[in-house]
C-alpha cells in the first residue's frame, strides 16, 4: 500500500519541468501531490529527510534484459526488477530476446501482466520485430501494440536483410511503434568476441570492426527516412557511428540513440587477459571511440543513457572468451558509474542534464509515462546521495547474475530510496 | 607454481642452457627416471621433486645418483606408481603431443592423455570442471592445448598445479617458439644465452600469420632477443592489427631479402572454403618458400616450419629435403623443448 510520504530538505531536480531547486515534495495517495518549501508534516504522513540528497524522477532504462520466459537461472522478472529498483529505475523496457521471443500478444501480455506482480519496477515489453526474430516475416504489429508492446526490435539478432527492415519500418510506422534497432552487419563480424585492434590481433581473437556497427546504421537511418519511422538506436559504440547519427538528425531523420555506460567509461583493452566480464556486444572500442561518445552526450546528439543490463551466469562466463556469451549486468552500477564519468569531465553536466538523459528523455523517446515529477503523475522518485562512494560488490547485487567489468571499482552516488507509485520499493544503506 | 602460458613466461636463456645440456645427455644415452611417486612422498633426497638431471653437466658429464635409489626407482617405475602429468589435447596434435609424451615418460611421470572425442568433454563437461577433476587425480602438471586463443589462461584460474600451453586457438605457443629458438641459437654457434644474441639478425615469418600461434610466440622471443622480425602474409591473412614490434608485409621479397631464418607456417586449406585466397595456385606463386627465393635471403639462412608441412603448397621439395632446411632438427628439439619446459614447471 502506498503511503502519503513528505520528502523533505531535498534538492528537487526534475527535468521535465525545468526544474533544480532545494524543495520538499509531498507524496498523496501514490502521486505526485505538491512541490514547495518549508511544508510541515501532516498526520499520517511519513516524513523522509532529504538533506543533502537529489529528488528526482525514478530513471528510465530503455535496454534491459529480464531474460523471463525461458532463461529464470540469469534472472527473473522479480531480481532484474529489484536491481532496476537498487540502482534508482523506476521504470524499464524488457528486451524480447527471450526463450521464447516475445513476437506474440499473448507474451507481450503475459510478461506485462506477471511483472505487474512479480516486479517492483514499472515492465514495459519491447516486442520483437519479427516472427522468432528470425529477420524474415513481420510481426502482428497492431496486435502487438495492443497487448502494450512500446516498440519493436530484433535486438539482438539484427535483420541483415534490407528489405526485410524496410518493410517492418514501413508497418511500425502506420501503428506509430518506434523501431528499435542493435546495428551490425553480422557478414562484418562474424566470429568476432571483441573489437578488432591490436588488442584482438595480439590476443589471437577474431575482431569485430567499427563498420559492422556503422554499415547497418547508415543502411537503417536511411531507410527510416524512406519509410518515416521513428528509429531508435541502441547501444551507439564507436566514433563513426556517432557522426552518422548528427549526419542524419541534421538532415532530419526520425532519429534517436542511446549509449551505456560501459562504452563511456571502458575501452577495449579492458578484454586483456580474456576477461570475460568486458564482453558485450557492440565490444568495447578504443580511447577515441570512448571520448567521441562522450562529446555526443554533452552535446545532445546522445539522447539517453540504457544499461543493455544483460545478466549471465558464472558458468556462462567462465568459459573461453570466445564461447562467453555476450553482456553484463549495469542497472545496479549506472547511476554510479555515470556520476562518477561525469565527474571526470572537464565540464561535468550539470546534475539536471545527467537526469534528463537517465530519466526524461528515456521516457520521453518512447512516450512512457514517467520521467517527471508533475504534480498529478504517480509517485515514482529516486532519492539520490550524490556525494556517496562506494565500492562496487558484486555479491551483494540484487541481480541474479554477477557479470560486470566494475567490481571493486569506487563509484559516485548511491540511491538513498526509490519509490514506485509512492512505494518505497528500495531503502538503500 | 610457474605456469607456462606465454612466450613472455619462458626463462629463456635458462632453458636453451639446460635443452643443450639435455641433448648431450640424450647422445650419451644416460637419462635416468626420476624416484616415484612413493619414494617423493616419503622426502628426502631421492624424494626430491623429480628432476633428475640438474646434477650433470654437458654432453654426458653426468654425476651418477646413488645406485640404491636408481635401483628402487627402477622396481617401482611401473605405470601405478609414477606421478601423472595430464596432457589435455582439444585439438589434434601429433609432433606436440608426442613430444611432451616423451618429456614426460623420460622425466619418469605418466602421461596422463586426454583427447575431445572420447572423454567427458563429448559429453558437455566445461573446461573448468574437467581441470578440477584433473587436478582431483593428483596431476603434477597440465599440459593443454585447446582451438580457443585464452583457453589456457582460463584453466590455470582453476589448476592447482602448473598449467602449460601447447596452443591455444591464434594465440600462443610457446613451446614452440623454445624450440624454434634454439634451433636458431644452434645454428648461430650457441652464444651466449644472456645477451640480445639476435641484435642484427633478420627473422621472417611466411604464411598464415593471422591465424598463427606460433608466429605470435614466436615474435616475443625474438624480437626480445633483439631479432628484426617480418611478417609476410598474403593480405587477407596478415593480423587485424599491426603486431608489437613486427615489420608487416604482403610482399615476399621484402621480407626475404637478406633474413638469416626463414619460418614458414603450415596454410589451412579451409582458408580456401572461407574466401580468404583466390587459389593454392596463386597462394604457391607469391609465397611459396622455393630455392630460387631463397636466394634472396642470406646464403647461410635456414628454413623452419612447425610442422605438418605441406609439400609443394607452401614450401618446395628441394628447400624442405636441402640443406637449409631444419624441418627435422626442429622435431628432435621439440623433445627438448618439452624436456626442459616441464622441468622447470615441475621444479
Amino acid at each position: 500500500m502506498s503511503q502519503n510520504l513528505l520528502l523533505r530538505n531535498g534538492r528537487v531536480i526534475d527535468p521535465s519541468q525545468g526544474l533544480d531547486t532545494p524543495a520538499d515534495v509531498r507524496v498523496r495517495e501514490g502521486c505526485i501531490a505538491e512541490i514547495g518549501t518549508s511544508f510541515s508534516p501532516e498526520s499520517g504522513e511519513t516524513v523522509i529527510d532529504c538533506t543533502d540528497c537529489w529528488v528526482t524522477p525514478g530513471l528510465v532504462d530503455v535496454h534491459v534484459h529480464l531474460r523471463e520466459p525461458g532463461q529464470s537461472y540469469k534472472e527473473t522478472l522479480q531480481t532484474g526488477g529489484e536491481a532496476a529498483v537498487a540502482g534508482g529505475f523506476t521504470t524499464i523496457c524488457c528486451m524480447p530476446n527471450t526463450d521464447p521471443p516475445l513476437d506474440s500478444p499473448t507474451l507481450v501480455r503475459e510478461i506485462r501482466q506477471r511483472a505487474e506482480r512479480e516486479s517492483p519496477v514499472r515492465v514495459y515489453v519491447v516486442s520483437a520485430l519479427t516472427v522468432g526474430m528470425k529477420g524474415e516475416q513481420l510481426c502482428d504489429y497492431w496486435a502487438l501494440k495492443e497487448a502494450g508492446a512500446v516498440a519493436c526490435s530484433d535486438d539482438a539478432f539484427p535483420i541483415q536483410n534490407a528489405e526485410v527492415i524496410r518493410r517492418a519500418m514501413l508497418a511500425c510506422q502506420a501503428y506509430e511503434l518506434p523501431v528499435i534497432t542493435h546495428c551490425e552487419d553480422k557478414s562484418l563480424s562474424a566470429g568476432g568476441s571483441m573489437h578488432r585492434s591490436e588488442v584482438s590481433a595480439h590476443l589471437g581473437l577474431n575482431g569485430i570492426p567499427a563498420s559492422s556497427e556503422t554499415v547497418q546504421i547508415a543502411r537503417n537511418t536511411l531507410l527510416a527516412m524512406e519509410t518515416g519511422c521513428h528509429l531508435h538506436i541502441q547501444h551507439l559504440s564507436t566514433a563513426m557511428g556517432l557522426e552518422l547519427v548528427r549526419f542524419f538528425k541534421a538532415r532530419g531523420a526520425r532519429l534517436t540513440c542511446e549509449v551505456a555506460p560501459h562504452h563511456l567509461l571502458l575501452s577495449h583493452e579492458a578484454c586483456e587477459g580474456y576477461n570475460t566480464d568486458a564482453k558485450m556486444n557492440p565490444p568495447l572500442r578504443t580511447n577515441e571511440d570512448r571520448l567521441a561518445l562522450a562529446g555526443g552526450v554533452l552535446d545532445g546528439t546522445i539522447d539517453c543513457i540504457a544499461t543493455d543490463h544483460a545478466p549471465h551466469a558464472r558458468f556462462e562466463k567462465e568459459r573461453t572468451f570466445d564461447e562467453a556469451p555476450f553482456g553484463i549486468v549495469g542497472l545496479e552500477t549506472a547511476l554510479g558509474s555515470m556520476l562518477l564519468w561525469n565527474q571526470g569531465q572537464v565540464l561535468p553536466m550539470e546534475p539536471m542534464c545527467l537526469i534528463d538523459l537517465m530519466s526524461t528523455r528515456p521516457a520521453r523517446l518512447l512516450s512512457l509515462p514517467a520521467g517527471t515529477l508533475a504534480v498529478g503523475t504517480p509517485a515514482d522518485i529516486a532519492v539520490i546521495d550524490p556525494h556517496a562512494r562506494w565500492v562496487v560488490d558484486p555479491t551483494q547485487f540484487r541481480s541474479k547474475s554477477r557479470n560486470t567489468p566494475f567490481a571493486g571499482w569506487e563509484l559516485v552516488g548511491r540511491v538513498r530510496y526509490t519509490m514506485v507509485g509512492g512505494e518505497v520499493v528500495y531503502r538503500g544503506d | 607454481m610457474p605456469h607456462l602460458l606465454t612466450a613472455d613466461d619462458l626463462p629463456v636463456a635458462r632453458l636453451l642452457r639446460r635443452m643443450a645440456q639435455l641433448k648431450g645427455v640424450r647422445v650419451a644415452g644416460n637419462l635416468t627416471p626420476p624416484p616415484p611417486l612413493s619414494a617423493s612422498r616419503e622426502g628426502g633426497e631421492a624424494g626430491r621433486s623429480p628432476s633428475p638431471f640438474t646434477e650433470r653437466g654437458l654432453g654426458g658429464e653426468v654425476k651418477p645418483a646413488a645406485s640404491g635409489v636408481r635401483a628402487e626407482t627402477e622396481s617401482r617405475s611401473t605405470q601405478g606408481t609414477k606421478p601423472l602429468v595430464a596432457l589435455l589435447f582439444y585439438e589434434p596434435s601429433t609432433r606436440t603431443r608426442g613430444a611432451f609424451e616423451q618429456a614426460c615418460v623420460l622425466l619418469g611421470y605418466h602421461p596422463l592423455v586426454i583427447t575431445a572425442s572420447g572423454s567427458s568433454i563429448q559429453k558437455g563437461e566445461s573446461l573448468a570442471d574437467t581441470v578440477y577433476t584433473l587436478c582431483a587425480q593428483d596431476v603434477r602438471a597440465l599440459v593443454m592445448r585447446h582451438p580457443q586463443a585464452g583457453a589456457v589462461q582460463l584453466a590455470s584460474r582453476f589448476a592447482t598445479v602448473p598449467v602449460l600451453n601447447a596452443g591455444d586457438g591464434a594465440h600462443e605457443h610457446p613451446t614452440q617458439a623454445l624450440l624454434d629458438l634454439y634451433t636458431l641459437w644452434e645454428h648461430f654457434g650457441m652464444p651466449d644465452p644472456e645477451t640480445r644474441w639476435l641484435e642484427g639478425r633478420k627473422v621472417a615469418i611466411v604464411g598464415d600469420i593471422r591465424h598463427s600461434r606460433v608466429a605470435r610466440s614466436n615474435l616475443t622471443l625474438l624480437t626480445r632477443l633483439g631479432a628484426q622480425v617480418w611478417l609476410c602474409a598474403p593480405p587477407t591473412l596478415l593480423p587485424d592489427a599491426p603486431l608489437p614490434n613486427a615489420q608487416m608485409t604482403h610482399d615476399l621479397r621484402l621480407a626475404l631479402e637478406g633474413a638469416d631464418g626463414v619460418m614458414t607456417l603450415r596454410l589451412q586449406t579451409e582458408r580456401m572454403q572461407q574466401g580468404l585466397l583466390s587459389s593454392l595456385n596463386a597462394y604457391r606463386r607469391d609465397y611459396q618458400i622455393n630455392a630460387e627465393r631463397l636466394r634472396l635471403a642470406r646464403p647461410d639462412c635456414i628454413v623452419m616450419h612447425p610442422g605438418p608441412i605441406q609439400r609443394g603448397i607452401e614450401i618446395s621439395d628441394e628447400v624442405a629435403d636441402g640443406t637449409a632446411s631444419r624441418i627435422l632438427t626442429q622435431v628432435q628439439n621439440g623433445v627438448f623443448a618439452r624436456l626442459a619446459c616441464l622441468e622447470w614447471a615441475l621444479s
